[in-house]
């Protein structure tokens, strides 16, 4: 076996390791701009799909998206602080898109100042974001809401570990299509989010405007939904309260 | 002889060499066994004559099953009326629960036989009588309104990957009846868990929600009173309601030494202590209810008596024992209190626990070897100083 | 000849079925055949090509810091594709996540590289090292179609299982789609190819 010097050792790893590195970042990025492409297109996805755009093809997305929609950005009471449309700003200067709905959740809680996304496609429906806690892991997705600010128009809802079958159910069509045409606002236009009931709305006591079906067999991850909705929903009430009959 | 004798004999004698008979050797054979009695005598060396055989064993436990099976049929035909809101008589309940049945445990028995029967072939063995008993429990422990071919996946994969793989009867590292019943847990979760499904053909509109699965919500205020479910007049599957059938049956089993008591009492006392100190601790409402209440919900004592004591799958020593039913007892109860998840804890807490018995089997003996050596030790030694 | 010999890990040897390396992955990648087919051919490029730069570098390579070397060409080569899926292949790279990152402890690579490259000729060893990933791959796309067709009633995400049968009451076999069935899935391929080639079975 040869027996290689100290030195020898030393400069072929150092010429080694800063080749790997300068492949690497080169390749990196050049890549880059595309995954970040994917992640966006993924996002918009799914708002679009909440609104009721199903099955867009990929390429068109992002072109759809700036097309069709206003990206919001209110305060906590309620007002617009910021409006961003096909790359310029109308008003302000923070995108909805850059804006993390679980950071500002956070500072909401803490009783700090905070600011919340909302899309608004067509200028007549709003998507925002909701996030919670399934049975298992984390729960989130996107609910849209009509301009009489108190109507469902779509939901999609997404999740990371919870059971197929039982509560990763909340992602099918037929779970989610029990939202549409709810109301968060009841006839006084007091704030009641929809609720998720087990057994079913038909078997139950609830008015069925706000209330939708659990899934048999998920009951943890239904009240996951339930709490999910109402306490994301409600940081948006001041905004809604502006489009409330 | 007698003449049924003399017949087995003649046959046996066909099957074993006419060529075309000579497959189906194993399934003749299997029948004969039950039938009649094995034919094989002893050679060589000492042995105790012991009227207990296997097929016995397997009597005496089908016998002790009957009090709970036998109420299960009536228990299942009550609720069923009940949640159209009629009481109806006896023997209405009684056929109405046996029909219901009588479909599953057909197919649970023809599914598992037909692999057993098979591997017997392959293996050219004759086929061993394991199987009757596994065959009762398991439509005794999942509810009625089960769909069948759901049942045969589930035996045929219990049978094929926790019994035949490793071997056949007597090889088992899990008890197949718990496999195949957590086997549809998972595969098929939706029939297995929810309000609907605890009653055969329920009404709509009553909600048939077991004891547990209000526990696992914690509606405790919900719960049957003590006395329905110790007699077992609650929703559930057939064989886990009446705590009192399964312990009419736990006597027989006692008393002729078929089934541990160390296992039963240790696996009672287990969840007892469990139940206990989450008492103690007492923060979320499942925490509170009183520890005997845990014996009589779900299937704590049919899985305590009938399953956890399965001579296969559970340790030999007397201390291991005492050690496997202490531990399924704690961790049927935290599974239960803790975990939203699994409602049930017994089934997954005592396949847990099987798989732990072979080490629980080898501490105890290098226990006992350990104190041998140290009284040998000690004993020289004073010897020595003498 | 020389092209059986590489036939070797596509069956006899396979790097799963018998040399026992890459369980993990193949438990968990193999819940649908699109990833499982990506997650393949990700392994047999990983494998090829640092089978290929190591035995170019074989005769270089201080014995001090042999495997650190080779470390540092795995990773390298692992982040390529990890980057490179993460570009063009976003939908599949997030439902692979991390085990396309941790091919690098994937014992199929490594364990060809110290068993073939590191003293065997380039074109041979990069041969070597697509065979063995490729037998990978085969395994997984086995054991991925079940798992996809049982599981959830599709095939590369189409529907295969009509909706008849679910009117019927059919029902998706939901431990197909955890791990510890694609660990008997395995098992049973072991047993029938065992029963097959009989020279295969250890006394």
């Amino acid at each position: 076996m040869k027996h290689y010097s100290n030195r020898y050792i030393f400069i072929y790893v150092t010429v080694l390791v800063l080749i790997v590195a300068t492949v690497l970042s080169i390749i990196v990025n050049r890549l880059k701009p595309l995954q970040d492409y994917n992640k966006e297109t993924e996002k918009i996805q799914q708002i679009l799909s909440a609104a009721g755009y199903e099955g867009i093809d990929r390429n068109e997305v992002q072109k759809l998206f700036s097309e069709i929609s206003d990206e919001l950005v209110v305060d906590k009471t309620g007002a617009v602080i910021s409006r961003y449309n096909s790359g310029t700003f109308s008003e302000g200067n923070i995108r909805a898109f850059d804006i993390d709905d679980k950071t500002e959740y956070l500072k909401a809680i803490n009783g700090e100042d905070y600011h919340l996304p909302i899309f608004a496609i067509n200028n007549n429906v709003f998507v925002v974001p909701v996030h919670g806690k399934g049975l298992w892991g984390p729960i989130w997705g996107y609910v849209a809401v009509a301009d009489d600010g108190k109507t469902i128009v779509g939901t999609a809802f997404s999740h990371d570990s919870e059971t197929p079958g039982l509560g990763g159910e909340i992602s099918s069509e037929k779970f989610q299509s029990g939202f549409k045409g709810k109301k968060i606002f009841d006839r006084n236009n007091n704030f009641v989010s929809v609720k998720v009931i087990k057994g079913g709305v038909t078997n139950s006591n609830c008015d069925p405007q706000y209330a939708a079906d659990a899934i048999s067999g998920a009951t943890s991850t239904s009240k996951g939904v339930d709490d999910m909705l109402r306490t994301c929903l409600e940081l948006y009430v001041p905004f809604f309260n502006n489009y409330l009959k | 002889m007698s003449r049924i004798e003399k017949t087995s004999e003649k046959l046996t004698r066909k099957f074993k060499t006419n060529k075309g008979l000579s497959h189906f050797y194993a399934l003749f054979d299997a029948i004969d066994k039950f039938l009649l009695t094995p034919d094989s005598t002893t050679i060589r060396g000492s042995h105790i004559r012991d009227s207990v055989d296997v097929k016995r064993l397997m009597t005496t436990v089908m016998i002790a099953l009957t009090p709970s099976l036998f109420f299960g049929f009536w228990n299942t035909g009550y609720q069923h009326f009940l949640s159209y809101g009629i009481q109806a008589a006896f023997w209405k309940c009684f056929g109405f629960g046996f029909l219901k049945w009588l479909p599953i445990v057909l197919v649970t028995y023809i599914s598992g036989l037909a692999v057993e029967v098979f591997f017997a072939q392959i293996r050219k063995e004759e086929v061993a009588e394991g199987f009757f008993v596994t065959g009762m429990l398991i439509p005794m422990i999942l509810p009625p309104e089960i769909p069948l071919w759901t049942v045969a996946v589930a035996t045929i994969f219990a049978t094929l990957f926790a019994k035949e793989v490793f071997g056949g009867t007597g090889y088992n590292f899990l008890n197949p009846a718990l496999v195949a019943r957590a086997f549809i847990f998972f595969a098929f979760p939706s029939v297995i868990s929810g309000d609907s499904i605890w009653i055969a053909d329920k009404a709509d509109a009553f909600t048939g929600a077991t004891p547990l699965a209000d526990v696992a919500l914690g509606n405790i205020s919900s719960l049957p009173s003590i006395k329905d479910m110790f007699l077992g007049t609650i929703p559930g599957c057939l064989g886990e309601t009446s705590t009192l059938a399964i312990l009419i049956g736990a006597a027989l089993l006692i008393v002729t030494n078929v089934a541990s008591w160390r296992i039963i009492l240790s696996v009672i006392i287990g969840g007892l202590a469990a139940g206990f100190t989450f008492n103690l601790i007492g923060t979320t409402p499942a925490m509170s209810i009183p520890p005997y209440y845990h014996l009589l919900m779900g299937g704590f004592m049919f899985g305590a008596v009938f399953m956890a004591t399965d001579p296969v799958t559970s340790p030999h020593t007397n201390s291991g024992k005492l050690i496997y039913g202490l531990l399924i007892g704690i961790l049927t109860v935290v599974i239960r209190v803790c975990n939203k998840g699994y409602a049930e804890g017994m089934m997954l807490s005592i396949l847990l626990m099987n798989v732990f018995t072979p080490l629980i089997d080898y501490l105890s003996i290098q226990r006992n070897i350990n104190k041998r050596v140290s009284r040998w030790n000690s004993a020289k030694s004073n010897k020595n100083s003498r | 000849m020389l092209l059986k010999k590489y036939l070797g890990p596509l069956n006899k040897e396979n790097p799963i079925l018998v040399q026992v390396l890459g369980v993990c992955s193949a438990l968990a990648v193999t819940a649908q055949v699109k990833p499982a087919v990506v997650m393949g051919i990700s392994v047999a490029v990983v494998c090829g090509f640092s089978n290929l730069i190591l035995s170019l570098l074989r005769n270089t390579i201080p014995q001090r810091v042999r495997i650190i070397v080779q470390l540092v060409i795995v990773a390298a080569l692992v982040i390529i594709v990890d980057q490179f899926l993460k570009a063009y292949f976003y939908d599949i790279s997030k439902m692979l996540s991390v085990f396309v990152s941790l091919i690098i402890t994937n014992c199929i690579v490594m364990g060809r590289i110290e068993a073939f490259a590191l003293s065997h000729k380039p074109i041979p060893s990069f041969i070597d090292g697509l065979a063995n990933g490729i037998g990978y791959g085969l395994v997984l796309l086995i054991v991925s179609f079940f798992r996809e067709l049982l599981g959830s009633g599709t095939l590369w995400n189409h529907q295969v299982i009509p909706q008849s049968f679910y009117s019927n009451g059919y029902l998706n076999n939901g431990l197909m789609v955890l791990p510890p069935m694609a660990l008997i899935i395995i098992g049973v391929i072991i047993w029938i190819q065992r029963s097959i080639h009989k020279e295969l079975q250890e006394e």
